[in-house]
């Protein structure tokens, strides 16, 4: 399970990789939004010791509840995040005329 | 148990709330911003003076112990940094009241300035990992708001305060994304959040061999190097410094990119004691920051620009001093992190004065303004002589810490490149203020600056000029923090009481 954990993680690091390495707006918000909750499988997988809920009374390895109690903060800041970063591309794009960040060009570094 | 230590984060949350509500009366709203932050500032310095006496105060939230619950923990370096932010924003605050454009003042404006005055004290005051990333996040989503806030001298253009926010926005994401990454591993590594825990943990994980710990290290290096505004990660900064309103400007120099360098303080001597590789990149990170920040300053014109990469480089110093971990090196880094917290917010505030005077950004078409405006050119001037480390101002006794204890820790070549740096400073520094307030008069408009701005400025300078000629008070409180600050001991003790 964790094997698998492991590779669906890669898979859609690199997907996210990929999506902000394009020049595109949108793409590059799509990308950000994948990574956080990349991450927060990647907290899951640290959590992962068990299949039973940790309830008292019941047998067996419990999965960790304090990583789940993180993972939800951690989406509900991703999601914050996320709709601010939306409104202010869909505000950029409008002002540029333009998706492509290569046509931004007003800063220097 | 102490209240007094959840106060400037409840306080200044409340307040936020507050102003929410209360924004359909201006004035009452501004009555409250301004009698609260006074109260702020207040509490931070009655939190010191309890810390000094009384020794590290301990909050358990909502009365569960630790290591299960979150704490708040005032230790000396926590509590001087709540007094300076509390200053630093009383100061933004007057002058936004006269600066900030009416509507956006009420509306958006102040409830997000308390909000991000939460995210600091929250973050300088948590005694936990993970709620450190939650205030900073509350920090940084307040600080997207104001940068985006309309400019009502109209010299930036919308278009590139929009991009300036993207670029912040990106890195910063991608910055959360690493640090909760590091909290992840880390948490895994040793099965606790709580600081003073990690502490004890850490270094008995060390003794057994466990190696990855020192890659968890330097990815909060590279988080909090984005933070502060390090040498590889500093090209968000120049941007959004200069397309930010001033009062948001000072604040991000004053305070913001403080927050980076607090937690290198912490991940040095609290986390990471005796990580030497680790100090080993902060101390190189600290010398590319100096020399980059300097060299790209020089060519300058933009005069917020100019500022921030000379804040760029200054922060450089800092690191400096925080990578050489010594007691007397930290007590230096603290004494450098207050000075230059009131020295670059005053000098943003001046520098919006000028912009607001001359309807100009760039210094190369300024010139003269000693004349018709003879108080800015003295604070300006107080500034930059503190900024280039000139007597007799506080700048001139932080870069003198710094340089003995780098002579102290044997570097030879480490001063040398830091002297370069200095030498820098004193070129670009003072380029700025001749070809601004010097030389012949370009711009003979009628316009006059109210005492909203000024004073602001008034005070700051006030501050920095008292801290150069009587710094025994401060020195003696940063040699006292840099003592608490190195020695996890104190900070454990006080959290765990004995349990482990």
């Amino acid at each position: 399970m964790v094997s698998f954990l492991a590779l669906v993680i890669g898979i859609l690091f690199g997907v996210a990789v990929w999506a902000i390495r394009h020049g595109n707006t949108l793409r590059i918000v799509i990308g950000l939004s994948i990574l956080s909750n990349t991450v927060n499988l990647m907290l899951i997988a640290v959590g992962f010791k068990g299949e039973i809920a940790p309830i008292i009374g019941l047998e067996g390895a419990p999965a960790d509840p304090l990583v789940q109690a993180l993972i939800l903060t951690a989406i509900v800041i991703g999601f914050g995040v996320t709709a601010f970063a939306l409104v202010l591309s869909y505000a950029l794009i409008k002002e540029e005329g333009s998706t492509e960040v290569d046509a931004f060009r007003r800063l220097r570094g | 148990m102490s209240l007094l230590a959840a106060l400037p984060v409840v306080g200044s949350l409340t307040t936020a709330v507050l102003l929410l509500v209360l924004s359909r009366w201006p004035r009452i709203q501004k009555g409250l911003a301004l009698g609260s932050n006074l109260l702020l500032f207040s509490i931070a310095l009655a939190l010191l003076v309890e810390v000094r006496e009384g020794g590290i105060q301990v909050h358990h939230l909502s009365g569960w112990p630790p290591p299960y619950g979150i704490i708040l923990v005032a230790d000396l370096l926590s509590s001087t940094l709540l007094t300076v932010t509390a200053g630093v924003f009383l100061a933004a605050l007057v002058y936004s009241l006269g600066y900030m454009e009416k509507e956006s003042l009420r509306l958006s404006y102040l409830p997000l300035f308390f909000f991000l005055m939460t995210g600091v004290n929250g973050a300088f005051l948590t005694g936990d990992i993970f709620n450190l990333f939650v205030f900073f996040e509350v920090m940084l989503l307040s600080t997207y708001g104001l940068l985006i806030t309309w400019d009502p001298k109209g010299l930036i253009s919308r278009a590139e305060k929009l991009e300036a926010t993207f670029k912040y926005l990106i890195l910063n994401i991608i910055g959360a994304a690493v640090m909760l990454l590091a909290i992840g591993t880390l948490y895994g590594t040793t099965g606790t959040l709580n600081m003073a825990q990690l502490s004890v943990r850490i270094q008995t994980l060390r003794a057994a061999g466990v190696v990855h710990i020192d890659l968890i290290a330097l990815l909060f290096v590279a988080v909090f190097g984005l933070k502060a505004a390090a040498a590889p990660f500093h090209f968000w900064l120049p941007d959004v410094y200069t397309s930010a309103p001033t009062p948001v400007s000072a604040i991000l120099s004053g305070i913001l990119n403080k927050v980076g360098a607090y937690m290198m303080i912490r991940l040095t001597s609290l986390l990471f004691v005796g990580f030497e590789g680790v100090s080993e990149v902060i101390l190189l990170l600290g010398l590319g920051t100096i020399i980059l920040g300097g060299v790209m300053a020089m060519g300058q014109s933009d005069i917020k620009r100019l500022l921030a990469y000379s804040s760029v480089s200054q922060m450089g110093f800092l690191l400096l001093a925080i990578g050489l971990a010594s007691g007397q090196a930290i007590a230096a880094a603290i004494f450098f992190l207050v000075s230059h917290a009131i020295i670059s917010s005053m000098l943003f505030l001046a520098a919006g004065g000028v912009t607001h005077l001359t309807r100009e950004r760039s210094i190369d078409r300024m010139g003269g303004l000693a004349g018709s405006s003879p108080f800015l050119a003295i604070t300006f001037l107080i500034g930059i002589m503190a900024l280039a480390g000139l007597p007799p101002l506080n700048g001139f006794i932080s870069k003198l810490l710094i340089f003995q204890a780098i002579i102290d820790s044997g570097r030879l070549l480490y001063v040398l490149i830091a002297l370069i740096g200095a030498f820098l400073s004193i070129v670009y520094n003072f380029r700025a203020w001749l070809d601004t307030f010097w030389g012949k008069t370009r711009r003979t408009e009628k316009r006059s600056l109210s005492l909203y701005l000024l004073l602001p400025v008034g005070f700051l300078a006030a501050i920095s000029l008292l801290l150069g000629i009587f710094p025994e008070p401060l020195v003696d409180l940063v040699s006292q923090v840099g003592v608490q600050a190195t020695t996890p001991d104190f900070y454990v003790e006080a959290v765990l009481g004995g349990v482990t």
